[in-house]
C-alpha cells in the first residue's frame, strides 16, 4: 500500500480539513477581504478610467446649450441618457465671433425610441465633420478616412461588435466604424454627418414623431462646441459668450468633469478606507482565532516535539496552515468579485451614475496580483505571533499541563 | 554503553528558591537493558526522562547517548536525535487525532529527510502490536489501551536505540496493562533498550532492571522476583 509522504505541508492541509468549521471561518474572512480588496480597486480604477478617458477625448473648452439644458447635455454626456434640445443656428456664428474663441462646431441631436439594435432610446449625434474637433479626430484615427452620407460611427456600447448596419425608421445605415470605449455616455450614442442626420429626422418626422414638429434641422442646432484660444481662460469667453448671447447656458467642459472628479473623489479613498480598515480587521479577527486554537493545540504541537519536530517545523505547520486557508479565501473571494465586477460593469457604471471605464488587462492583472498577495498575507501574518509562541514552548510543561 | 548520565541535576524554581527535581543521578543504560525506574509522584521521574529525550536542559551534569553530550546539541541536532535515536512514549493520550493511525504511525519517519517510504514499515510495526486492521481507522474511533499501542508503535517507526516510555501503562485496566508490557518485553527482546517510568509496582518485573527515584536520586535495586503477579517486592515507596 503506498501513501503519500506526510510533509509538513501535508500535515497543514490535514489540520485544516480536520477542523472544518475553523477553516470555512478562516477562508470566508479572507474571501470578503479579497472581494472588497479586488472588487474595489477594479471599480476605483473604472471610475477613475472613465473620467480620465472622457477629459482626454472630450475636446471642447466650452459647450453652448439652450437656456436650462446643462443639465440635459451633462446626462448625455456623462450617462448616455438621450434627450434633444434645439436653438437657432445663427447662435453659433454669434459665438463664433466672440473674444477668444478659437474654434467653433454645432451638433445636432436626435433620438429614436425604435431601432432594430436596441430596446432602449439611442443618442442619435449629427456634426459637421470638416469644422468638429471632438469626434472626427475619432473617426480619423480609427476609420482612416471620411464618413460619407448614410454611414454610421457607433459608441462601443452600441449593438453586437459583429452587426454590419443599423435600421432607423425603416432605413438601414451601414456602420462605418465603431469607437472605443469611453465608459461614457459616448459609448452608447450613434454620430453621423449632417446630411444623415437630416435624412434620419425626415424618416422620424415622416414615422410621426410628434416632438419634432416645429424644428428645422436646416437651421436649428443642438450645442455649440468652442475650442477656446490659448491665450484667454474658459471663465473670460464663458463670461463674453452669456454676455452678448441671451437664452443661452455655457458649460465649462472643465467645470464639468471637476464636478466629476469630486464626486469620485471621495468614493476612491472610501473604498481604500474600507479595504484598509478590513485588512485591518481581518487580520485582528484571525490573530484572536489563531491564539485561541493554538492553545487549544499546545499539546498536538509538543506531542511533534516529542517526536522530533523542531522548532522551525511546528512554527511552519501553523503559518502553512494560514498561508493554505488564506489562499483558499483569497481565491474564491477575488472569483466572485470578478464575477460581479466584469458581467456587471455597465450596469454598476449606469447605478453610479458616473463615467465606468475598466482598465486593461495589464491593470487588471496588477490589481489582481496585489489583491491576492494582500489576502495571502493576512492569515500568515496574524498566525505568526501564534507560531512563535508554539515553537518557543517547553514542551515538558505542555505535557505536564494534561497531565 | 548506550546511555550515560553524570551528576545530573535539574533545579527548578518555586518562588525565590530553587530546588532539584533531579540530584545527582548517574545512570548508565546498555543496548540489552528494559530498566524501570519507580517512584512517587513528584520524584522526578519525568523530569529525568524528559532530561535524557533532550526536552529539558539540565542545570549541570552530562547526559551521554552514544558517547554524544545530548545536552550540548542545537535544536535541528536534538530534535534529530530524538526523532531517530529514541523513541518516545509520552504519558496520557499523545495520538494525533487529526490523522489516521496509520499516519501517526508514519509520521516520525517524515519529520526528516530520509529516503523511502515508511507505510509498509508501520503496517509491520502495527501488524506487530495488534492493530494492522486499524490502520485507516480515525484515533477517535480507538480505547485506551489501542491508542497506547499506537503510540508505541510510532515510536518505533525510525528504529531507534532507546525507547523511553513515561508511564505506559498509568490509566489502563490489569488486562491492558499486562498485554501493553509483553509488547514492551518483545521489543526488548529484539534489541532495543527500554527506559520505562512508572509508579505501578506490577510492570516492574517485565525489565531486567529496577531503580528507584526518590526526591531527585537514583538508586539501583534488585530486581522482583515473582512478578508479575507476584506479591513480593525488595521494596516500598515511603509515605
Amino acid at each position: 500500500m503506498k501513501q503519500a509522504p506526510l510533509s509538513i505541508r501535508r500535515l497543514s492541509v490535514c489540520n485544516l480539513k480536520r477542523r472544518p468549521f475553523r477553516t470555512a471561518c478562516h477562508i470566508a474572512v479572507v474571501a470578503v477581504l479579497a472581494f472588497v480588496l479586488f472588487g474595489g480597486s477594479i471599480l476605483s480604477v473604472s471610475l477613475k478610467n472613465g473620467t480620465r478617458s472622457i477629459q482626454e477625448r472630450f475636446g471642447a473648452d466650452l459647450i453652448i446649450v439652450p437656456q436650462n439644458y446643462d443639465k440635459s447635455m451633462e446626462s448625455i454626456l456623462l450617462k448616455g441618457e438621450p434627450n434633444y434640445f434645439y436653438f437657432d443656428q445663427a447662435i453659433a456664428d454669434q459665438a463664433a465671433r466672440q473674444e477668444g474663441v478659437s474654434r467653433i462646431s454645432t451638433q445636432f441631436f436626435l433620438i429614436t425610441l425604435k431601432a432594430d439594435c436596441c430596446s432602449v432610446p439611442i443618442q442619435l449625434v449629427g456634426f459637421h465633420p470638416e469644422t468638429d474637433f471632438t469626434i472626427q479626430p475619432w473617426i480619423s484615427q480609427k476609420y482612416g478616412r471620411d464618413l460619407e452620407d448614410g454611414q454610421l460611427v457607433v459608441g462601443s456600447d452600441v449593438a453586437d461588435s459583429g452587426r454590419k448596419s443599423l435600421t432607423f425608421f425603416n432605413r438601414q445605415y451601414p456602420i462605418a466604424a465603431r469607437l472605443e470605449k469611453t465608459g461614457t455616455g459616448l459609448d452608447a450614442s450613434v454620430f453621423t454627418n449632417m446630411n444623415t442626420i437630416r435624412s434620419l429626422f425626415q424618416g422620424a418626422k415622416a414615422a410621426g414623431m410628434g416632438f419634432l414638429s416645429g424644428t428645422d434641422p436646416e437651421k436649428s442646432i443642438s450645442s455649440v462646441l468652442v475650442k477656446i484660444d490659448s491665450h484667454y481662460d474658459a471663465d473670460t469667453v464663458a463670461h463674453n459668450i452669456r454676455s452678448h448671447i441671451s437664452g443661452v447656458q455655457v458649460i465649462k467642459t472643465r467645470s464639468m468633469f471637476t464636478g466629476i472628479s469630486n464626486t469620485l473623489g471621495s468614493l476612491p479613498v472610501f473604498l481604500y478606507a474600507i479595504s484598509i480598515a478590513l485588512w485591518v480587521l481581518a487580520a485582528a479577527v484571525l490573530t484572536v482565532m489563531f491564539s485561541v486554537t493554538a492553545n487549544e493545540r499546545k499539546k498536538e504541537f509538543a506531542v511533534l516535539r516529542i517526536l522530533g519536530a523542531t522548532r522551525k517545523k511546528l512554527a511552519g505547520i501553523l503559518l502553512n496552515e494560514s498561508l493554505f486557508a488564506s489562499m483558499a479565501g483569497g481565491i474564491i473571494g477575488v472569483a466572485a468579485a470578478a464575477a460581479v465586477v466584469f458581467p456587471f460593469n455597465v450596469y454598476i457604471g449606469d447605478r453610479l451614475g458616473l463615467p465606468y471605464l475598466q482598465p486593461q488587462i495589464s491593470v487588471v492583472l496588477g490589481i489582481l496580483a496585489l489583491s491576492l498577495f494582500l489576502s495571502f498575507l493576512v492569515g500568515p501574518l496574524a498566525s505568526a505571533h501564534s507560531a512563535i509562541k508554539i515553537s518557543r514552548a517547553e514542551t515538558y510543561l505542555t505535557m505536564r499541563e494534561g497531565e | 554503553m548506550l546511555l550515560q548520565t553524570k551528576g545530573l541535576v535539574k533545579e527548578y524554581k518555586r518562588g525565590n528558591t530553587s530546588f532539584p527535581a533531579v540530584n545527582g543521578v548517574d545512570l548508565s543504560v546498555s543496548s540489552e537493558d528494559f530498566v524501570s525506574i519507580v517512584g512517587r509522584s513528584g520524584s522526578g521521574k519525568s523530569t529525568l526522562l524528559n532530561l535524557i529525550a533532550g526536552l529539558l536542559k539540565p542545570t549541570s551534569g552530562s547526559i551521554l547517548v552514544e558517547g554524544v553530550d545530548i545536552s550540548s546539541l542545537n535544536d535541528e541536532k536534538v530534535s534529530l536525535y530524538r526523532n531517530s535515536k529514541i523513541g518516545y512514549v509520552p504519558q496520557g493520550q499523545s495520538v494525533l487525532s487529526n490523522l489516521t493511525v496509520l499516519d501517526n504511525v508514519r509520521l516520525p519517519f517524515y519529520l526528516f529527510k530520509r529516503e523511502g517510504d515508511a507505510t509498509e514499515k508501520a503496517l509491520s510495526l502495527l501488524d506487530q502490536v495488534g492493530l494492522a486492521d486499524l490502520a485507516q481507522a480515525s484515533p477517535r474511533e480507538l480505547s485506551g489501551g489501542e491508542l497506547r499501542r499506537v503510540s508505541i508503535a510510532r515510536a518505533l517507526i525510525n528504529d531507534p536505540a532507546l525507547l523511553m516510555a513515561d508511564e505506559p501503562t498509568s490509566d489502563l485496566d490489569a488486562q491492558t496493562t499486562a498485554e501493553i508490557m509483553e509488547l514492551f518485553r518483545r521489543i526488548s527482546q529484539n534489541g532495543t533498550a527500554i527506559l520505562m517510568v512508572t509508579h505501578e509496582l506490577e510492570t516492574v518485573g517485565y525489565g531486567n532492571r529496577v531503580l528507584t527515584m526518590d526526591a531527585g536520586t537514583l538508586t539501583e535495586r534488585e530486581k522482583p522476583k515473582d512478578v508479575p503477579g507476584g506479591a513480593s517486592y525488595p521494596f516500598r515507596f515511603q509515605a
